[in-house]
């Protein structure tokens, strides 16, 4: 696979582009000179205070969100054996999102810190029952797919009914395309960072061994693949990054389902490269969906679901013609 | 069979109504000149420029949103229905709801046999269609601007006829707002914001109610010009940048959500850009009651208007 360092160095070059664009556009003009000094010099000036609490903090919100739904969506792609695993979708991202609600109503009073780990434990939740019913005896992809739309439904349900209960100013906040990363600032995103890690950690031991899963659990046991604890490690640390993402931004549609799809047509099949591209993949697409977000109706704002949608939906379509 | 009970009634009412007539007319033994009042059947245009008939004088009115609430019990007239957010005046507190204003029940309005409902224009307008099924005339009322306000205060004082009620209300406004007004100094600056679940945060411009309420206390707003963005008109998103570079001397800001969801002008402080201004730094963060200053646009205004002048001065001290 020669193409995997091509692909990630373009990556790489796409995220110090992104990167970019999202500290030095924005609402108020900031010249190079100006930009250059913001960054450098530490001080108390309102340039300074523009570039690193309020453009770097979202910038890093979606680098970190982005890597970790396309992470959570490569390892539930791979270990359900299920084309459309989504961390979304297969409702691990609805408990964390009844959660949010829940603070947002004001009937959890906590910090920062204790939502992400609320999220998290509650995307855990989520992500238990969805190893449980993949792990039974001719349980179909299709039948799996159908569960898990139907627990995030659910989800989805609880967390509109609580919000609509509080009565809070938005009947937006009621739509389906969710998702945002504005006004995050760095209390918002350093509780979500060390499960970032966690997750990484905990999938990579297991990642070698998804490559066998896809032959079928018997197969994959006889190649000591260990199929049980495999999926379980996998779809645990989904459901760690999956819920990390959801405390940071809210559901941010399609990134989880689309990243692995994208990767494997650019890295072909094997597991271990997916996932290793799947992280500045999924990084890059919602860097440059919350750009698009941000910029177009500058100063004004379109939700960020909304542009990973757009551009996602099609792209779905494409695969799920040609490719799967 | 449905149109018999319904002519049946018709009758009962009318028989109410003269029975009524004759003895306020026994009483009233000396004839008022007549010259405002409304005779029927009357054909007004309300604040969508919709025209509407009204065979006969209303005495079963059902109203769906504070405004249309408040405006109806201003010039004297009285509801049998009202939505669950209409809590002000004490007596619609306690009549039966048709459902909170943004989910309305025709049923319920139609259970309870309304010969006329008052809706809110900007808001309401899609619950049109549905409630002309019921086949009763509908009217809708605007309280953005102050002009809306005197000119749906006088469109439903001339439907219940209450022409002179009207009248005198819309002068009451005036006059206690210019007593208001005459207190105020003006000059300061004020940023109202309000938040949605997306932290996303919006600015009231002038053209909004509690935007119209600070430009009736001369008060500047950095709000003022920007265009309208978001889904409610007269509210312009504002992002951390600009709060950043905007500089008012009071932030004012409105949570909607009941307790105990988080006051806005608590959250400020941990929203990175906004907790960098001025007035947040120093503590004018001002919290408005979002009944009196967002749902409840309406003749309550110069009690608005009171209100806010007297947490602008707080907040200056």
């Amino acid at each position: 696979m020669k193409r995997v360092p091509l692909v990630v160095g373009a990556l790489a070059l796409l995220l110090v582009l992104g990167v970019l664009i999202g500290v030095a556009l924005g609402p108020v003009k900031i010249d190079a000179h100006r930009l250059i000094s913001a960054i450098l010099l530490h001080g108390d000036s309102a340039d300074h205070v523009l570039i690193w609490d309020l453009r770097m903090p979202r910038v890093v919100a979606a680098l970190l969100v982005g890597s970790c739904l396309g992470v959570a969506g490569c390892l539930l792609q791979s270990a359900t054996r299920n084309p459309i695993g989504d961390p979304q979708l297969f409702g691990l991202g609805g408990g964390a999102a009844i959660v949010q609600a829940l603070a947002m109503a004001g009937l959890l009073r906590m910090g920062a810190w204790g939502l992400v780990v609320l999220s998290v434990v509650a995307s855990l939740v989520g992500a238990g029952a969805i190893a449980l019913f993949a792990s039974r005896q001719g349980m179909s992809p299709a039948r799996l797919a159908l569960i898990g739309i139907s627990l995030s439904a659910l989800a989805a349900a609880a967390a509109t009914g609580i919000l609509a209960e509080a009565r809070v100013f938005s009947q937006q906040s009621l739509n389906f395309v969710g998702g945002s990363f504005v006004n995050r600032g760095w209390r918002d995103l350093l509780p979500a960072l060390p499960f970032f890690g966690i997750g990484l950690v905990l999938a990579l031991p297991v990642v070698g061994k998804l490559n066998a899963l896809a032959l079928g659990d018997r197969l994959s046991a006889n190649l000591g693949a260990e199929p049980i604890r495999t999926r379980a490690v996998a779809i645990a640390s989904s459901g760690i990054l999956g819920g990390a993402a959801v405390a940071v931004a809210g559901l941010v549609g399609f990134v989880g389902l689309m990243v692995p799809h994208l990767a494997r047509l650019l890295v072909g099949h094997d597991i271990r490269t997916v996932f290793i591209v799947s992280i500045p993949l999924g990084a890059v697409i919602t860097l440059y969906a919350d750009q698009v977000a941000r910029l177009v109706f500058v100063p004004s704002e379109i939700p960020v679901g909304l542009v990973t949608a757009l551009v996602g939906a099609p792209l779905m379509i494409y695969v799920a013609r040609r490719v799967l | 069979m449905k149109k018999g009970i319904i002519i049946l009634l018709h009758l009962l009412l009318l028989s109410a109504l003269l029975a009524a007539a004759a003895c306020s007319s026994e009483t009233a033994s000396t004839p008022t000149p007549t010259s405002a009042q409304t005779n029927y059947p009357l054909s007004v245009v309300d604040m969508l420029g919709r025209s509407v008939q009204i065979s006969q004088h209303p005495t079963r009115i059902v109203t769906t949103h504070p405004t249309a609430t408040e405006t109806l019990y201003k010039v004297g007239g009285t509801a049998v229905g009202r939505d669950s957010g209409s809590k002000y005046p004490a007596e619609a507190a306690t009549l039966p709801t048709v459902g909170s204003a943004y989910k309305i029940s025709v049923e319920a309005i139609a259970a309870l046999n309304p010969d006329l409902i008052i809706i809110e224009a900007l808001t309401q307008q899609n619950i049109i269609d549905s409630l002309q099924t019921l086949g009763v005339p509908i009217i809708a009322v605007r309280a953005t601007s102050l002009d809306d306000i005197d000119q749906s205060l006088a469109l439903v004082g001339n439907i219940v006829d209450r022409d002179e009620e009207a009248t005198q209300a819309v002068a009451d406004i005036h006059s206690k707002i210019e007593a208001v007004q005459g207190n105020a100094t003006g000059g300061k600056s004020v940023l109202i914001l309000i938040a949605d679940t997306n932290r996303i945060i919006y600015a009231a411009k002038p053209e909004s109610y509690p935007g119209t309420i600070a430009a009736l206390l001369n008060l500047s707003n950095p709000a003022t010009g920007l265009p309208d963005s978001g889904p409610y008109s007269g509210f312009t998103l504002f992002t951390s940048e600009q709060a950043l570079t905007s500089n008012p001397d009071v932030v004012f800001t409105i949570s909607p959500a009941p307790p105990p969801a988080p006051r806005l002008s608590e959250m400020l402080l941990q929203i990175p850009g906004f907790n960098q201004m001025t007035a947040v730094k120093g503590g004018q963060v001002v919290e408005l009651d979002p009944f009196l200053f967002l749902q409840a646009q309406g003749p309550r205004i110069a009690d608005a208007a009171e209100e806010m002048l007297r947490l602008i001065n707080e907040a200056a001290e």
